[in-house]
């Protein structure tokens, strides 16, 4: 949280726009980001990234006057994101897209790299652990912060991360890489 | 020697925050003999440094515009009769409700016992009450200790609208207004100029707590007064009221004397109204400041604030209430009857592979004949084309098949085919065993898929094993007959006959080197680069090459293109719901409605243990 945080924050509970503004300005990105790893749809991350701020916005006013805003709003965009998770509706297969060859990527298609594993890694954690990892290490919330955004104790964060990286690695270390078919079969 | 848990715990609490001395030194010798302790601080480094480099996406015009689009709609829409309640139920409104009701109460006794006849119930003459009410002491210091102003201006504006004017029992003195205090107790020049002439600030914002103090008569309002909410009495107190057409007409209409107010908004308090403006709007700090200094010179008015246009506009087209920003789902577009297409279930596309008309019905459906019972999942059966049933642009679409495969543009036959409905096969549902409802998960789908285990689920390894051998019905048979095969000279890979494709010799995939693309032989399908898995032309499901079962690709949860109802590209849905632990998932596939489709089922899946599917039903 930046030190210009309690007096937007103050202001905009007291129905500043423009207060309001800056703050969306300032976590507008970060809380994009969050919500697109938490989902894995940007055009899903930018509706609930909408929603998250309008929740903000709406609740604002009923807040305390102490209230940590970041993590505050890691909160609802966790819980929104969970929220649609549950209920959403998706597709879950690559297209075959017309005109669009995939083979012909061939660097990607025979090199996987660290960063698609744990991307890959992450997309198979249950939510309320990627949630976790994402607020610690993606955006750099601090344990306390990470707490707050879950909604939890320091110590239930703790505990929830240490089973979070655990499963990570779980995962991580024999998830399959994706490679070509003949990669694919051979491991068989 | 701490555990392998105790030492994973201290791995995991390193990147949280430092450890003390003793634990450090006891993870140190830890690892130091322990190998899948190291393995877990790799992964857990690699995960922290792994997620801090990953790519960020830049911020949206387009959530901005909608975020601050709906904050303007929020503010100008319901917000400001919400913060009215909210002041309402706020604590020193309650107290100053409280105040206000043991005022009122105390002036109603005044009047009984002073007011010959008063609260007797025989109906006395109202005015001749009135007057004695007005002419009777009151307790002046009531109002003074009425605790500090909460936000009222939205709650006034509220209130204003609900309930006529005449309601407001205070601020007797200067001006007759809808309270209908008698003519010798007003006296008050400044009615008459202000009936036809505009509103002063200055009178606007007159402190309200002095005026209620120098003529407390204002407390006793003997017709209405007491019937009026204590609510409205103490919001009355703070609240400045500049009523020139009340004045006039008492019985005005609230919206009548709306719309006859000159310049609301230059009338809003600066009070310390918590940043609302009287219509509830949200102000910014730079506006609204209008300076109390004539307040004490000045009388103020009993009329209830002016209503805001905005607001009149919010309560008139009440049943919009903007703060309904959940737009409805999209309706699911129907599907152009061109584009009708066949059963969820794997239909080959024989595009660029070998077609349909070089296999006869009794030859390939050996997944046909393996799979038999009850099971609302149809399997591939290849037939052989009818022309009594093949429609007329299908076999329009298979010639242009044909002649394409001719000019070897298999990967365009691929999508022309599908576009065009014209599979040259046909899908119908088969009756599967109940042991055949548990597939394999993708990791043993991946062990059994083997050269020597696709040979057994009509698949033609024997073409990059054994070409000699031609007793296999499969479709790469085809090139078994060619008595003289031929080899790609550059690769060495044999050439399929049929397609022109090659064969590779590890699993006898075809192989199309020019497109970059890869056939699976005995369905024709494509293989997915990434995942391995075949995918169905016609519903763009992934399957797995031996059951062809669909199976969720490993990058579930990852950057997927949005599902497009109708699009070819796309077909069919998947409903995702997760368990309250979330460690398990229920996948319902939902075909697509415009078809002739056959629902798959209801699958669950284990999140963490791996992509292939259980089909339960």
């Amino acid at each position: 949280m930046t030190s210009d945080d309690p007096d937007l924050v103050g202001r905009a509970r007291e129905g500043d726009q423009v207060a309001f503004a800056r703050l969306f300005e300032q976590y507008h990105a970060p809380i994009l980001n969050y919500l697109h790893r938490m989902v894995g749809d940007r055009a899903m991350a930018e509706d609930l990234t909408q929603d998250t701020f309008i929740k903000a916005y709406n609740a604002l006013p009923s807040t305390r006057p102490d209230l940590a805003f970041k993590p505050w709003l890691y909160r609802i965009a966790t819980n929104t994101a969970i929220s649609q998770l549950r209920r959403r509706k998706i597709v879950q297969w690559i297209p075959f897209l017309p005109g669009h060859d995939h083979a012909s990527d061939q660097s990607v298609e025979r090199s996987v790299s660290r960063k698609q594993d744990i991307e890959q890694t992450l997309s198979r954690l249950p939510q309320h652990y990627a949630a976790a990892l994402l607020l610690r290490h993606y955006q750099g919330l601090s344990l306390a912060e990470t707490a707050d955004a879950l909604g939890v104790t320091e110590n239930a964060a703790k505990l929830r991360l240490f089973r979070a990286r655990k499963a990570f690695a779980e995962v991580y270390g024999t998830a399959e890489p994706l490679g070509v078919p003949g990669e694919w079969e051979a491991k068989g | 020697m701490i555990s392998h848990d105790r030492a994973q715990q201290l791995i995991s609490a390193r990147m949280d925050a430092p450890l003390i001395s003793g634990e450090h030194h006891e993870l140190h010798g830890h690892l130091a003999t322990c190998e899948s302790c190291r393995a877990f601080v790799t992964s857990a480094d690699d995960l922290a440094r792994g997620l801090q480099v990953l790519p960020r996406l830049a911020p949206s015009p387009a959530v901005s515009r909608a975020v601050m689009a709906a904050v303007r709609t929020e503010s100008s829409g319901w917000d400001w009769l919400r913060q009215g309640l909210q002041a309402l139920s706020s604590p020193g409104m309650a107290v100053a409700s409280g105040l206000a009701l043991v005022v009122a109460l105390a002036g109603a006794m005044i009047v009984a016992l002073t007011v010959p006849g008063g609260g007797d119930g025989t109906g006395a003459d109202p005015e001749g009450s009135i007057a004695a009410v007005t002419d009777a002491p009151l307790p002046t210091a009531i109002p003074t200790e009425i605790p500090a102003p909460e936000p009222t201006a939205s709650r006034v504006a509220e209130r204003t609208i609900s309930a006529p004017p005449t309601q407001t029992p205070k601020e007797t003195p200067p001006r007759p207004t809808a309270t209908r205090v008698p003519a010798a107790a007003i006296a008050a020049p400044t009615a008459v100029q202000v009936e036809n002439a505009p509103i002063e600030p200055a009178t606007v914002a007159q402190p309200l707590i002095e005026a209620a103090a120098e003529q407390p008569a204002l407390a006793l309002a003997p017709d209405d007064g007491a019937a009026a909410p204590p609510a409205d009495l103490a919001q009355a107190v703070d609240e400045p009221a500049p009523s020139d057409e009340v004045a006039a007409a008492p019985e005005l209409a609230p919206e009548a004397a709306v719309a006859a107010e000159p310049a609301p908004a230059e009338t809003a308090p600066e009070s310390n109204d918590n940043g609302r403006r009287g219509d509830g709007s949200r102000k910014n700090n730079n506006d609204g400041q209008v300076a109390p200094a004539d307040a004490a010179v000045a009388p103020v008015a009993t009329e209830p604030l002016p209503v805001p246009d905005e607001a009149i506009a919010a309560l008139e087209n009440a049943g919009a209430s903007p703060n309904d920003l959940t737009l409805p789902p999209a309706p699911v577009l129907p599907m152009p009857p061109s584009q009708a297409f066949l059963p969820i279930t794997p239909t080959p596309v024989t595009d660029g592979t070998p077609t349909p008309e070089t296999v006869t019905q009794a030859e390939a459906p050996q997944l046909a004949d393996e799979w038999s019972g009850e099971l609302a999942v149809t399997a591939l059966m290849p037939e052989a084309p009818d022309a009594t049933i093949v429609e007329s642009e299908e076999i329009t679409a298979r010639e242009k098949r044909d002649k394409s495969s001719k000019e070897g543009k298999s990967n365009e036959n691929q999508q022309s085919a599908t576009n065009d409905g014209a599979m040259g096969w046909s899908m119908s549902a088969i009756e599967l065993p109940q042991d055949a409802v548990s597939f394999q998960t993708t990791d043993d789908a991946a062990a059994t898929v083997t050269p020597a285990d696709t040979s057994a689920v009509a698949t033609t390894d024997t073409a990059a094993t054994d070409t000699t051998t031609a007793t296999d019905t499969t479709i790469d048979d085809a090139s078994a007959v060619d008595p003289a095969p031929q080899y790609d000279p550059v690769t060495g890979y044999q050439i399929d006959a049929t397609t022109g494709l090659l064969i590779d010799p590890v699993n006898g995939y075809l192989l199309d080197l020019v497109n970059g693309l890869v056939y699976h032989p005995g369905t024709g399908y494509q293989v997915h680069p990434f995942t391995g898995l075949l995918i169905d032309p016609v519903t763009g499901a992934q399957l797995d090459p031996v059951t062809l079962a669909i199976v969720i690709p490993a990058g579930f949860g990852s950057d997927q293109p949005a599902y497009l109802p109708g699009d070819d590209a796309m077909r069919g849905l998947i409903e995702a719901s997760v368990d309250e632990t979330y460690d398990n998932a229920t996948y319902k596939v939902i075909p697509p409605t415009d078809g002739p489709v056959q629902p798959v089922g209801e699958i669950v899946v284990p999140t963490t243990s791996g992509d292939a599917l259980e089909i339960i039903d």
